[in-house]
Order: C-alpha cells, then sequence, then structure tokens
C-alpha cells in the first residue's frame, strides 16, 4: 500500500517538463549528491491556499530534504506568482507549477500530499476532496468551519487511509507537551475545572462600501460554498472576522489551547455534555464574530471548562488545569507553572502515561507519511478540539444552555441548535456529510 | 465560576427586591415615584430629560419653575445645571431633603454648578473647584463599570461605549462614604489628562442616596444622540430609581451598548420588533446593518420557546412579503434558517424562482430540511 501509494520526482519532472517545454536539467542535490535523498525517494508536496500560513508553511516544508515541493494553488493570481517564485528560487529551477482550480490541482498533478491553508469555509470541501484522491494532508486548524463538515473530513481521511496533521503545532512543543503529560499522570490530583483564555475579538472597522475586486482575486471561486456577496474590501486575512468564513479568535484558537487542554485531559476522542455561555458581538459593521466570548462546558466525568477571551481569565492565555493537589498553567513563550514550583520537577515513570512525542511538527507529518502511522494530531483528535469552540459559537448564538452528546454529535435539547451544526452551500458546491 | 456568582449576587438582589417592594407597597405606589427635575438646558433639552425618567414608568416629573423648590414633595431631586445660584433658605432645605432620605441624582457637570456653596461637595461626594472641564468636543468613548454589583450596574455590559457625548472631567477625589460606579479615559486627543476619570458615581449624606451621572451633557440641539444612548438612559433610569427607593426594579434591556457598538433609542424608549422590522426593511449592503442586528439580538435574547420562535418567524415570512429591499431580505433568510419551522417552506419555495432571492431560499431550505 505504502509504496503502491508514493509517486516518484520524475512523475512531476515529467509534467513541468510537458508544461514549460524546456531543457530540463536535473540539479545535483536532486540527485542524492552531497547527503540529499534521491527524488525516487521524496515526499512530492503541493499546497492549496497560499496566504500567510501557506507561505510559511511552504517554507518549512521546503526546507525539509525528503521533500520535493512541485506545485500551488491559489485564487489569487499574485500570491501565485510569489509562491512559485518561491519555491523554483529554493530549486534554482523553474518546475514550480501553478492553478488557480483547486479541483483541477487534484485532477493533474501526481502527489503523495497536500498541505492546505484555506479560509476556514473551504476546509471541508478542499479536504475530502483531497483524501478522496488518497493524498495525505497537512490541514491548517481549525478542522472546519461547522461540526458536520468536521466530522465529513475525519470520515473521509479514514475512509480513504489517508495520513492527516492539523496545524496543531502547540502539541510538538516542549513545555505543552510537559504540561499535559504531568496533568495525564495526576501530578496535581484530579481534574475538576479547567481555564482556556484565548485572543481578545478583533475590534470592528464598522460598514465599508462595497468596491471593485481586485485584479488578482477570483472572487467567485473565493467565496466558493458561502453565500455570493459583493466585494468590500475584506479577504484575505481579515475573513477571520465574518461568520460566513470563520467564528473568529475562539475558533481560530480552539484548535491551540483547547486542544491542549482535551490532551492533559485525556479527552482526545469525547467532548463535552453541555455547554452554555455569552458573546459580545457588533452591532453594526461587516465584522459580526464576537469579540468577546465566555462559555462554560461540563463533560461527562464532572470537569467543567471554562473558555473565554483571555481578559476575562484569571490567568489570561492560555490553558489551566485545577487539580485537588494544584493547578498548572501552559502558554505559548515557553510558559510552564505550577501552584508549587517542585510539579515541574516530578518525573514521569516508565509505566505511566506516556503522551505522543514529536519536537517538529512538520518533520512528524512527513515521517508518519512514510510510517504510515497516526500523526500527533489526526483528524479525529482535530474534531474533537474544534467541537468545543464551535459548540461554545452555538451556544452563543442561540443564548440557551445546550446539551450535547459527544458520540452522536447532535444535541439533545435544541431542534433549533442542531440546525447550526452545519453551513448550507451555495451552488454548485456539495459535501457528502454521510462520507 | 463568574457566572455562578453573579446568579448568587443577583437572587440576593432579588429578594431585597421582593422584600423592599412588599415594604414600598405598603407606604408607596413605586409606580408613582415623584421626581423634580431642576434643569438650566433649553426647555425643549429639560424635556427630553423628562421623558427619559417618565419612560421608565416609575416617575412623574415635575420641572421645577421660579423660586419654590418644595423639595420634600418628592422622592428624587434631579439637577441638569450649569450654572446655578441658591439662597442660603434653599439650600438649607435642599441639605435637610437629602439628610433626611430624600433621593439626588446629579447630571452632566451639576457638581461643578454652585459658586456660592462651599458645602455643596459634602454632598455630591466630589470635590471641585466650581469649574467645569469637559473634551474639546462631544465624542463616542468607551466606560467600564468599576462596580458590577451595585444595584444600579447589576446585569448591564461591563464595558460599553457611550454615544457622541461631552466627557465630563470630574478630577477631584471622591468623599467617604462615595464610590466609583463607572469610569473612562480622559483622551488626550480630546482634551483629557489621559488618567481614568469616575464618571458616573454613588453614594449617601445622611440618610439621602445620591447618584452622579456625567453622561447626558451634550444634548445641545444638534447632539441629541448622547440622551438617546441606551447606556445613558438605563443608568440614568436605574439611578433615579436607586436614588428614590434603593433598590432598581428595571430589567437590563437587550440592547444595552456592548464594548464596540454604540445603541440608541430615538425615541428614548425600546423599540418595538415592528418598529425594528421596519427601519430594517430599507437596508442595503454597504450601509449601517444596526436593525436588522437589532432583530437578531432580539431572537437571541429571547425565551427560546418554539412558541416565541414561531413569533419571530411569522414576521420574518410577512417581511419577506414585504416590499423591503433585497439585501434586508437575504439577511432574514438567513435568521429564519436556524428559528423556523415547517410553515417556511411553502413560503421559501414561493422564492427559489426569484431571481434575487432564489440563492438564500435555498440556504434556508437547506438548513430547514435537514
Amino acid at each position: 500500500m505504502k509504496n503502491n501509494r508514493r509517486r516518484f520526482i520524475k512523475n512531476a519532472a515529467g509534467s513541468a517538463l510537458a508544461v514549460f517545454a524546456a531543457p530540463y536539467i536535473i540539479p545535483g542535490t536532486a540527485l542524492g549528491k552531497n547527503g540529499a535523498i534521491a527524488p525516487s525517494n521524496r515526499i512530492v508536496l503541493g499546497g492549496i491556499g497560499l496566504g500567510s500560513m501557506g507561505t510559511g508553511n511552504t517554507r518549512s516544508f521546503l526546507s525539509k530534504k525528503e521533500v520535493q515541493y512541485v506545485s500551488i494553488c491559489d485564487v489569487d493570481s499574485g500570491r501565485r506568482d510569489k509562491a512559485v517564485e518561491m519555491v523554483n528560487s529554493h530549486y534554482g529551477n523553474q518546475d514550480c507549477c501553478s492553478y488557480a482550480d483547486f479541483q483541477e490541482f487534484l485532477e493533474k498533478e501526481k502527489l503523495d500530499a497536500v498541505t492546505l491553508a484555506l479560509p476556514d469555509h473551504w476546509h471541508a470541501i478542499v479536504s475530502v476532496a483531497a483524501a478522496n484522491k488518497g493524498l495525505d494532508i497537512y490541514g491548517e486548524k481549525p478542522l472546519a468551519r461547522s461540526i458536520k463538515e468536521a466530522r465529513a473530513i475525519a470520515n473521509a481521511v479514514k475512509k480513504n487511509n489517508v495520513i492527516w496533521q492539523t496545524g496543531s503545532w502547540q502539541r510538538s512543543v516542549a513545555n505543552f507537551h510537559r504540561g499535559a503529560e504531568l496533568v495525564i499522570n495526576g501530578r496535581i490530583g484530579k481534574i475538576s475545572y479547567v481555564e482556556v483564555g484565548l485572543p481578545n475579538g478583533r475590534s470592528p472597522i464598522g460598514t465599508p462600501p462595497v468596491m471593485e475586486v481586485p485584479k488578482e482575486l477570483d472572487w467567485n471561486k473565493w467565496l466558493g460554498p458561502a453565500p455570493s456577496v459583493p466585494f468590500r474590501g475584506v479577504s484575505h486575512w481579515d475573513w477571520r472576522w465574518i461568520m460566513d468564513y470563520s467564528g473568529g479568535q475562539l475558533t481560530d484558537w480552539a484548535g491551540h489551547h483547547i486542544d491542549i487542554a482535551h490532551w492533559g485531559l485525556g479527552y482526545d476522542r469525547t467532548g463535552p455534555i453541555s455547554v452554555e455561555g455569552e458573546g459580545v458581538y457588533p452591532r453594526e459593521g461587516i465584522f459580526d464574530v464576537p469579540v468577546e466570548y465566555d462559555f462554560n462546558c461540563e463533560y461527562r466525568t464532572g470537569v467543567k471548562m471554562r473558555v473565554a477571551n483571555s481578559s476575562r481569565q484569571p490567568m489570561g492565555m492560555g490553558t489551566v488545569w485545577y487539580g485537588d493537589k494544584g493547578w498548572l498553567h501552559v502558554n505559548r513563550g515557553d510558559v510552564l507553572k505550577a501552584s508549587d514550583p517542585k510539579i515541574l520537577d516530578e518525573i514521569i515513570g516508565k509505566e505511566e502515561t506516556a503522551l505522543y512525542k514529536s519536537t517538529d511538527h512538520h518533520q512528524n507529518f512527513l515521517d508518519c507519511i512514510k510510517s504510515r502511522e497516526e500523526t500527533i494530531t489526526p483528524a479525529e483528535v482535530a474534531l474533537r478540539s474544534i467541537s468545543v469552540g464551535l459548540l461554545g459559537e452555538i451556544a452563543m448564538l442561540t443564548g440557551q444552555k445546550l446539551m450535547w452528546d459527544p458520540d452522536k454529535e447532535e444535541f439533545t435539547n435544541s431542534v433549533y441548535a442542531n440546525r447550526l451544526l452545519m453551513r448550507p452551500y451555495r451552488d454548485p458546491w456539495k459535501l457528502d456529510l454521510n462520507a | 465560576m463568574n457566572i455562578f456568582k453573579t446568579k448568587i449576587l443577583t437572587l440576593i438582589h432579588q429578594l431585597v427586591l421582593i422584600a423592599s417592594l412588599v415594604f414600598l407597597s405598603q407606604c408607596k405606589d413605586p409606580a408613582s415615584l415623584n421626581a423634580l427635575l431642576i434643569s438650566d438646558s433649553a426647555p425643549v433639552v429639560s424635556s427630553l430629560y423628562q421623558k427619559v425618567l417618565e419612560n421608565s414608568g416609575l416617575f412623574d416629573v415635575d420641572i421645577q419653575k421660579g423660586d419654590s423648590y418644595g423639595f420634600t414633595d418628592y422622592d428624587v431631586v434631579v439637577l441638569n445645571l450649569e450654572k446655578a445660584a441658591w439662597s442660603e433658605e434653599v439650600i438649607k432645605d435642599f441639605e435637610t431633603y437629602v439628610s433626611n432620605g430624600g433621593g439626588l441624582v446629579l447630571l452632566g457637570g451639576s457638581v461643578s454648578a454652585f459658586e456660592n456653596w462651599n458645602g455643596a461637595s459634602r454632598i455630591f461626594g466630589i470635590e471641585t473647584d466650581g469649574r467645569l472641564r469637559k473634551s474639546t468636543q462631544p465624542y463616542s468613548y468607551l466606560i467600564e463599570n468599576a462596580d458590577v454589583e451595585h444595584p444600579v450596574t447589576l446585569g448591564l455590559q461591563k464595558r460599553w461605549l457611550h454615544s457622541y457625548d461631552y466627557m465630563i472631567y470630574n478630577t477631584g477625589s471622591l468623599k467617604e462614604g462615595f464610590e466609583v460606579l463607572a469610569s473612562a479615559k480622559a483622551d488626550t486627543a480630546q482634551g483629557g489628562n489621559g488618567m481614568v476619570l469616575p464618571v458616573i458615581s454613588s453614594g449617601t449624606f445622611g440618610e439621602g442616596r445620591i447618584f452622579n451621572s456625567t453622561l447626558g451633557f451634550a444634548p445641545i440641539k444638534d447632539h441629541v444622540e448622547a440622551l438617546q444612548c441606551v447606556g445613558f438612559i438605563t443608568t440614568l433610569q436605574r439611578g433615579a430609581e436607586w436614588a428614590a427607593t434603593g433598590v432598581v426594579s428595571q430589567e437590563v434591556p437587550v440592547d444595552f451598548p456592548n464594548a464596540v457598538s454604540t445603541h440608541l433609542w430615538p425615541k428614548l424608549k425600546p423599540m418595538s420588533v415592528d418598529e425594528i422590522l421596519e427601519k430594517a426593511s430599507t437596508y442595503e449592503i454597504g450601509k449601517s446593518n444596526q436593525y436588522l442586528t437589532d432583530f437578531i439580538m432580539r431572537v437571541r435574547n429571547s425565551d427560546g420557546t418554539p412558541e416565541t420562535y414561531s413569533m419571530y418567524e411569522d414576521k420574518i415570512l410577512a417581511f419577506l412579503n414585504s416590499s423591503a429591499t433585497v439585501d434586508s431580505k437575504k439577511y432574514m433568510c438567513r435568521e429564519l434558517s436556524w428559528i423556523g419551522s415547517d410553515k417556511s417552506i411553502p413560503e421559501l419555495q414561493k422564492l427559489v424562482n426569484d431571481k434575487d432571492l432564489s440563492e438564500s431560499a435555498n440556504f434556508t431550505l437547506q438548513r430547514l430540511r435537514q
């Protein structure tokens, strides 16, 4: 299976030759000299979505000697040109292929794996299509814009037996790993409560008028399954603040600090049973995600979790677990604090729970492509992380206390809330939710 | 945990409220508190303050005229003064009124209005040199409630934007027995000193309760927005009730402004759902969507029962059949997609072939048919 799935560099080179019809000289590094990996053993990679995250991921994968990055896809020609130039200048050739249409990209390119960094409203369609092509996928968090879309991705990954890595890279950073491992091994006792502090919301920009679409951007393709609306100057990056495309800081960061909270609790494959909270929403203007958010979840074990923007949390940003023997706080910037510093010196014995160890999130994906083992953040885990954020969003939007069945993945007390588990798609886009 | 704490406090306040209402019902009908408004604004502006107080449904408001005051006839006296010179006799009567339990509300810069009354700060609770300092122009500024458990501020948004108003710079320190209920930063770009200053405070003098709000200063003819601000109206109504009775019985309006959005009641009282929908019906993309979000807030803050959603569904279906703009109907389709029922389906099917609304109708049908 694994060998059959591996394409060879010559295939990609062949397609590049066909496109450019130019003399193709394979540089020495591609032939395996100087410690480089021979092309036949390289992982052939392409990327869809070359904004800031996509560019960062591409740069990182280009630095991996076992990768041959061969093609990119974006709906913005300016971004395509920049990405092609970055890839080509890295290899010192003109071979990187460029596509505006992801379906054509998936159809024509012979890849081993693909990296995805798209606005959230595009995640499900492209991820499922890539999985159905048998590609291994590095997908940016959050997994999807809605819980049903996230389920469709996880199912497609499983059905096609592809490797999935979520961009929840904090799991590959030492302080988060250490903190979660101390917690799951009971070093602060039995956990009763968790606080998750995520960034404060972006201030609204008011009501921009309708304006001309930049000539580089295919606006209709950018919108894709989202409702058709005229261009008003908000697309790249700032899509994050419009609910048609994202749930704001809450859903952006759910895949980080909620993800870590679950890791320490051992809740990677389950979810809360109730959720209730409130958000502060702009009353005017194009941005409509909450600028403040604050909700409480309860799990079957009785553990409660409060998720809120950081200025509402006593410890600010990050994840804080509270147990009957103390608390432990992790955050970016190597923050690892505990109620008693001695807790941090504890040694985890060989017979105890050892959490998955990775020190390089991109490398972990590549290693798993080769080994066919599960990555440190597989789709099922990402689904449970984003679900908490999305459940909170629905609780705030409905203004109700909602009861959730984490096995069936549906609300048990609100037909209205269940409707918000999916986002309707604009024609012609469809997603098989039962894949 | 904070939510839990707030709930306990709410419960305590409700119990106090019930006890107080039982007590009040034995001595006075709380729906007919008497207020005296002493204002040196133009009569048309003074009548707006009067209206704000009366719209609470709690107060009968007299506007003071001539030299006769008769403080003791009132449960609360509201001062809205820039310059005043009271006789010693009036000052004495006033001090007696407050110290014996009369309520007092100070508005705008009233604390610094009295040039010849050195003892005023004992009652008003704040030192002043008699000069009114304010921002160079009216603007919208962020207020943060310092005490969120006081009856006046309990349940309000902690941070909220006040509409277009002068900020009054009360730089003096508060007297003992007084506390800051809300504060704002005196923006240096608006002539302020960059400090966080009290904008709403409260305290007691003898048996009397004093509520001091610097808001609502700007409504000279063109600047009525400050008076239409739901934050100004709500805090004044609640503050006046508290000053008069010691409790607050009024519910917090769902459209109280928040940290990023001001909110106005053009008629100085809450808009009905039909009034909101009428305003919303002219929406075009690229223009203000505030009345559409007003409607959404009503739905979101409702009791969430099928009966309530059915009522809103009927309103939306009528809206879709009205002459409202295409853009406003698209917006309403979104809301209908989660609160609607089977009765919406035939109505939406009619719109599937409408060139403007087809996509929105399909959006809603997709959700309702899940």
